[in-house]
């Protein structure tokens, strides 16, 4: 296997110069609000085939850790997500933006997005066996699990509530409902109209709750003056500073790295189910002072789905290589074109010299994208950044299209748009009377993956949920759910009556 | 103002009315034939929360933290504003297929560009045609996203 590493670094170097390419391509297309990194893949499919194995392998993975960053960009700057998984970085990095440290944000997030990238890469080539033997243990009951860990999150973030968030949440998930029954194929919610036979179009959802919502609340809020001009650090030297801040958060990027790389090895989970649950980690073991700052601008929250995205990347190809099962959409377009090469995909694709060479020029080629990362998407924040400071008025109409745009590239729907158009609204008047935007999008988007695990674990258990306690995988998965959400709470209360006992009643309260 | 009064109620209202239609739906009209007691959950626990917020708004506690909410409404040129632009999205969203992406996009930034304020000629004009051209040239042509050309469809 060390061979395979050598002779996969050497066949790296002689395909190299396609990396800061695919990376370049990637950041842009994924700062495109609506086109995720397995559409884009997609489209670039002809031109990867095209181009010899290793080549077309190394540029697609450059194409698609590119993508994970350049996300970030609309999402920090308009509050538009490129794609799903960064929701929650519309949600802190925005936030950040209007109190004037949006170049600090995009900073963050270029540097998260490095971190997770390197030590997703640095797992795939240590333990690529390891955690492909970890990823057959995960089955229908333990996606379910994973996924409640995200879900767990509604009730944390809920700003404005805890009858709010619940109600929101739930609501998300009902609506998340809507399309073909999994089980059964009748249809639900979808009014008749054909267009909701597939269910309710996720990226329309997001555009519409997070990017024109806003835009509406800025109209009301009197646009005359730019929101963004008292912004404290602009340039390269904000972007840097953001970046030297990163490393003041140690334990939020190892942990969001492991959440990423563990969930990216688990087939179907997808890097936005790792944002979501890195988000909630984050959010349970912030102290009670950083605790406030989720949803109002938290560094903690944003460079947690950044890191945990990016790390994704490195966790998905793990199944592909080891098992050629891909970790992802993303990671489907990479089998497909192994097998188009006719390398042996599946378990015995490191046996052979040509298959580990190629195996293991992927895994090198995500250092070399890391290393990118950090040039590239410094200069190109700095860039996008700029457009924060464009006259609101001039912008909004701009925003106005590109979200239309952004809602009509996933399915292709006119309809999309006017789902946009409808979320929109709605998120107007959930902001302006305290209804959390975030819990109504961790439902819609971690609804579908529930239900599914949830009806199939159900099924298997002949309709009672005894597999979700009598596996040993299950049981150690409820018991970290159980810590995350209980044992910051536990610890504070056992603090107090410590304090209390000692007669400290200032230290008790707090 | 009647918004003020009867906003906080809309979103709770909308969620009941949601709930109850889905679980409805699929009591009445597929029972047996699909997972309903899986949206009877999911709706239940909703309509419980929806009543649980109605019953705290009617007794004037609000669990909302008092900046998240607004304090003051704002002009009413700017809702006027608002309920423009709402209104042109959805007529761009019905007139697109018909009369193409190119003039819909077009008169949109025109119309939206006015409505907000901009008086410059040649900046409404620069940034509507630039806007146009971009879509044109690098999504529909370049990434081939098949927009709707509508009338001037074998032209674009």
């Amino acid at each position: 296997m060390m061979n395979g590493a050598y002779d996969g670094l050497l066949m790296l170097l002689g395909v190299m110069w396609v990396v800061p390419i695919g990376v370049f391509i990637g950041m842009t297309f994924g700062a495109v609000p609506g086109l995720n990194k397995s559409g884009m893949l997609a489209i670039l499919l002809p031109v990867l085939l095209a181009m010899s194995p290793e080549m077309g392998l190394v540029f697609a993975m450059s194409l698609y850790a590119g993508g994970e960053v350049g996300n970030a960009f609309p999402a920090v700057v308009l509050n538009i997500p490129g794609d799903a998984s960064a929701a929650v970085t519309a949600l802190e990095g925005y936030q950040m933006t209007l109190r004037g440290d949006g170049a600090k944000a995009l900073g963050m997030c270029v540097m998260g997005s490095t971190i997770g990238a390197v030590l997703g890469g640095l797992a795939s080539l240590v333990a690529a066996p390891t955690l492909g033997a970890i990823a057959l243990r995960f089955s229908y009951p333990e996606i379910c699990i994973i996924v409640l860990f995200g879900l767990a999150a509604i009730a944390q973030v809920s700003s404005g509530g805890l009858a709010k968030g619940l109600m929101m949440g739930f609501a998300g998930m009902l609506l998340s409902t809507t399309g073909t029954d999994p089980m059964w194929g009748t249809f639900r919610g979808t009014f008749d109209l054909v267009y909701l036979f597939d269910g309710l179009p996720i990226i329309p959802c997001l555009i519409g709750l997070l990017g024109f919502s806003e835009l509406l609340k800025m109209i009301e809020g009197g646009i005359t003056v730019n929101r963004v001009s008292q912004a404290r650090e602009v340039g390269l030297k904000g972007v840097l500073a953001g970046m030297r801040e990163t490393f003041r958060y140690p334990f939020d990027l190892l942990r969001s790295s492991l959440t990423g790389i563990i969930i990216g090895i688990v087939p179907g989970a997808g890097g936005t189910v790792s944002t979501f649950l890195s988000y909630q980690q984050a959010l349970s073991w912030a102290s009670p002072e950083a605790k406030k700052q989720f949803g109002k601008g938290s560094p903690n929250g944003l460079i947690a789905g950044d890191t945990a995205n990016n790390a994704d990347v490195g966790g998905s190809i793990v199944p592909l290589i080891t098992l050629g099962i891909p970790g992802s959409s993303a990671a489907a377009v990479l089998l497909v074109i192994m097998a188009y090469h006719g390398l042996e995909v599946g378990p015995r694709l490191l046996s052979t010299a040509e298959g580990a060479s190629v195996a293991y020029a992927i895994i090198w080629s995500q250092f070399v994208s890391a290393g990118l990362l950090v040039v590239m998407g410094g200069l190109l924040a700095t860039f996008a950044y700029r457009l924060a400071f464009l006259p609101v008025n001039t912008m909004v109409p701009v925003i106005m299209v590109a979200a239309l745009i952004g809602s009509f590239s996933q399915n292709q729907y006119i309809f999309d748009m006017g789902v946009m158009v409808l979320f929109g609204i709605i998120g107007f008047f959930m902001k302006s009377y305290g209804y959390p935007p975030i819990a109504l999008l961790l439902g819609i988007i971690l609804g579908p993956m529930f239900e599914e695990n949830l009806l199939r674990t159900l099924r298997l258990g002949g309709g009672t949920p005894e597999l979700f306690f009598e596996r040993p995988l299950t049981l150690f998965l409820w018991l970290l759910l159980f810590l995350t959400l209980g044992a910051r709470p536990a610890l504070q209360l056992l603090r107090n009556y410590r304090n209390r006992r000692i007669g400290d009643p200032v230290k008790a309260q707090q | 103002m009647l918004l003020s009064r009867l906003g906080p109620l809309i979103i709770p209202i909308l969620v009941i009315g949601y709930s109850g239609y889905m679980i409805a739906e699929q009591y009445l009209g597929s029972y047996r034939e699909s997972s309903q007691n899986y949206a009877l959950l999911l709706g239940g626990v909703a309509i419980l929360c929806a009543l649980i917020v109605l019953a705290r708004l009617a007794m004037g506690a609000d669990e909302g933290e008092a900046d998240d909410l607004p304090h003051e409404p704002a002009p009413r040129w700017h809702y006027v504003q608002l309920i423009a632009i709402v209104a042109m999205m959805a007529l761009a969203v019905l007139l697109i297929p018909v009369i193409g992406y190119a003039i819909t996009f077009f008169v949109m930034l025109v119309a939206a560009l006015l409505l907000l304020g901009v008086r410059s000629v040649p900046a409404i004009l620069a940034i509507s045609v630039g806007m146009v051209a971009v879509v044109h040239f690098g999504l529909v042509k370049e990434l081939q996203l098949p927009l709707p050309a509508g009338i001037l469809e074998g032209i674009l």
